[in-house]
């Protein structure tokens, strides 16, 4: 072939930036670690990525909402430890107080006492948690239970029966509350044939001054039950805040795997990058080198 | 044959070696010029004469009578140039797509963490985050946030990609100009042409300016030469001469019902349709990829607000607002914004499913649910339908790269092979000179002996 002078230096110039621009595209790999830095350069490749870093970001978003959870539940679940302690003491005075025909002093002292724990549940029924109450169901802003003395009940329960539920997974809701009628059996909520907590620990009172046996008996039996029902609720509670650890165990290697895929993907693999630039170099030094030896003019020089 | 044979021989000679040398010495000065052709010179030895006093029908009867310059060649190949043409069209074609498109990636792909998508996952978080506080003011404020800045993504998105698209549009005009204005160029060097060949004068170097500008015009439109027996050739754009003779057709550009530029024929108004050359590939971004992106991006728009506004309005607010929109109900990206009540107050944010509950979230974590679930076309989420979008641009992009790649590769080939014909070579024209040089020599001591020829004739028989 016949080889221009013009063509000489144009093949120069084309694979002086050829070489050039392989090596700005492994700088570039080099500089930002990432084998993808736009959609172009791997259009599946940064589709898939984006999709990942998506679901990443829905992980740490159920992360959180485990965390938060995990704090109600918590709140919920010491709340309900002390209100079993409280129901626990009223049954033991009420044992006290019972049959042994003791006298009328002592048991007015033990009917100020249930009156006391009464009021104490009605203030743990009340616990909030972070200003949210705890047994108000979706009624979280204001007070749930409120006193009304010398009513049948006694305490009244402006919530309702919401279960808040916090999505933890694509397909997995928790519930996280537990509403107060259910707990305190208001309006017969958990268990129709029973009044509610604080209408036995009123009766209780009541037939404490009044040296009822019989009344001190049924308020015996009732307390049980709801002492039953609480630590079953309790149960409850521990089941569920089991079942979030085991989610947020499951997140954190979902994220873990995400990670990794999303490396895969997107990752430079930086040794495989070093040995291209210096590869790339060694070309462009090459080409450097032929373009100085390149432009000594040939017959030119040589006949003059 | 005359005394004087020997001298006009010589002479002869002189000239032609002149000739070849002035010629070596304009190749060597145009060894850097743009479309430049190598001339050659091409020599014969001229009409012979008959020897007086031979027998007529012998051989040896003609006596030569020196050199003549036939021609001055340009060198050249014909189909090569109209491939070169062609495969230039291809390549400028893809590269001005490739040029937009490259701007659009980067206003689509700002970086991981920046784009759409990952705004709408901070949209489907907070109402994550306000499932789990329904009370919480601050979440509401964040989602209030989250919302305004998806909005914003996708009328920035809109205005961006408008804004190539008149970028775009933008450069038309003097494009169509650069076109009238090389035209008109080529019918003056068509005319200068069809004089010199018609005083049997070679035009190599008008030819070689033609020839840059045809390259130049195939580059803009992909325009194809047609060269009838004979004739000069004929630039042919979309089935019409272009350029005929002294004849050069204008084009316009004149807004379209697109409100964009269009070109057209200046004589009949009819629309030009490029097939290739860089205005088809700016066409082909501005009218068919930019409105394709536009459209997808109004469809995920249009199916965000509706589906939010849809269960947002079964909602209820932390002040029993219910019935009101989250978004302000809208088909376009490029007005989508967050509606009044909820800017007014944030505590309008339907997160309950019923009155008087705010501690339900409810209704948020089922509005936090459309993230993942298929409402647009073809089964896909909107945030698929976004990695959709975002991984199309990329593929476009890279296909214009790779078209690029092997345009380039054919062009080069193609632009060596004709340099191989055409190019100068310095080494060459130095080794040519030296051989008309020593020619020229020659041809000199020639006439010195014919001279002296002559001198013996004229003196030394005249003194006697």
């Amino acid at each position: 072939m016949r080889i221009s002078t013009a063509m000489m230096a144009h093949s120069v110039q084309t694979y002086l930036g050829r070489a050039t621009e392989n090596m700005f595209k492994i700088q570039e790999q080099a500089a930002s670690g990432l084998r993808i830095n736009r959609p172009s350069d791997d259009p599946t490749g940064a589709q898939y990525a984006a999709n990942l870093r998506s679901a990443q970001a829905e992980v740490v978003q159920y992360q959180k909402n485990v965390d938060e959870g995990m704090h109600f539940l918590k709140a919920t679940d010491s709340t309900l430890a002390g209100i079993v302690n409280m129901v626990r003491s009223a049954r033991d005075i009420a044992i006290a107080g019972a049959g042994n025909g003791a006298a009328s002093e002592m048991r007015s002292a033990l009917a100020s006492n249930v009156d006391q724990i009464l009021n104490s549940v009605v203030r743990a029924a009340n616990s909030d948690e972070a200003g949210r109450f705890i047994f108000g169901g979706f009624k979280t802003v204001t007070p749930p239970f409120a006193a009304d003395p010398g009513n049948t009940p006694p305490v009244i329960y402006s919530g309702d029966s919401g279960i808040m539920m916090f999505q933890i997974g694509r397909a997995s809701n928790v519930a996280v509350n537990l509403p107060g009628d259910q707990v305190f059996n208001m309006n017969g909520e958990a268990n129709p044939a029973m009044p509610d907590l604080f209408s036995t620990l009123n009766d209780l009172k009541t037939a404490l001054l009044a040296g009822d046996d019989a009344g001190i008996n049924a308020a015996i039996a009732q307390l049980d039950d709801h002492l039953s029902r609480l630590i079953s609720m309790r149960g409850e509670i521990g089941s569920r805040q089991q079942s979030m650890e085991l989610a947020a165990n499951q997140l954190a290697s979902v994220e873990f795997s995400l990670k990794e895929s999303l490396s895969k993907t997107e990752d430079a693999d930086l040794v495989k990058v070093m040995m291209d630039l210096q590869q790339q170099q060694n070309t462009y030094q090459a080409t450097v080198n032929v373009a100085a030896m390149l432009s000594r003019p040939g017959l030119w020089d040589r006949l003059t | 044959m005359s005394t004087f044979t020997g001298i006009i021989t010589a002479l002869s000679s002189l000239q032609a070696q002149q000739q070849a040398m002035d010629t070596a010495g304009h190749n060597v000065a145009n060894v850097n010029t743009l479309g430049y052709r190598r001339q050659e010179v091409r020599f014969s030895a001229r009409g012979p004469y008959p020897l007086a006093g031979s027998a007529a029908g012998t051989m040896g009867g003609l006596c030569g009578i020196g050199v003549q310059v036939d021609s001055i060649r340009r060198a050249q190949d014909e189909f090569l140039n109209l491939h070169f043409n062609t495969t230039g069209g291809e390549l400028s074609r893809w590269t001005s797509t490739q040029n937009a498109l490259k701007e659009i990636e980067s206003i689509m792909a700002p970086g991981p963490g920046l784009d759409l998508g990952a705004t709408m996952d901070k949209f489907w978080d907070a109402w994550q985050s306000l499932s789990t506080n329904p009370e919480d003011l601050s979440a509401r404020s964040d989602l209030r946030a989250d919302g305004l800045a998806v909005a914003s993504s996708f009328r920035n998105l809109v205005q961006r990609l408008r804004w190539s698209a008149s970028n775009i549009d933008s450069t038309i005009e003097n494009t169509v100009e650069e076109i009238n204005r090389a035209t008109s160029q080529i019918a003056g060097l068509n005319r200068d042409i069809s004089l010199a060949l018609g005083e049997s004068r070679q035009p190599n170097d008008l030819l070689d300016q033609r020839d840059v500008l045809f390259q130049r015009i195939a580059e803009i439109t992909g325009a194809t030469l047609i060269t009838p027996a004979g004739g000069q050739p004929i630039l042919n754009l979309n089935g019409k001469a272009l350029v005929q003779g002294n004849l050069a057709l204008e084009l316009k550009a004149e807004p379209g019902a697109s409100g964009y530029l269009e070109i057209k024929w200046a004589d009949d108004d009819t629309p030009v349709v490029l097939q290739s050359g860089e205005l088809a590939g700016k066409f082909q971004v501005r009218d068919q990829m930019i409105p394709q992106y536009l459209s997808q991006l109004d469809d995920m728009a249009s199916t965000l607000v509706s589906q939010v506004n849809t269960l947002h309005e079964q909602g209820f607010g932390l002040d029993n607002q219910t019935d009101l929109n989250f978004f302000t109900p809208g088909t376009s990206a490029a007005d989508i914004t967050v509606d009044d009540a909820i800017l007014d107050d944030v505590r309008a944010i339907a997160s309950a499913s019923a009155a008087d509950s705010p501690g339900d979230g409810s209704m948020a974590l089922a509005i936090a649910a459309l993230r993942t679930e298929p409402v647009m076309a073809g089964g896909i989420s909107i945030n698929q339908s976004w990695q959709y979008l975002y991984g199309s641009v990329g593929n476009d992009v890279k296909v214009a790269e790779d078209h690029i790649y092997s345009a380039q590769l054919i062009h080069d080939q193609l632009a060596s092979r004709q340099q191989s014909i055409s190019g100068v070579s310095l080494d060459e024209e130095m080794a040519q000179m030296i051989q008309y040089q020593h020619a020229y020599d020659a041809a000199a001591r020639v006439l010195t002996v014919a001279d002296e020829m002559l001198g013996t004739i004229i003196e030394q028989m005249g003194a006697r």
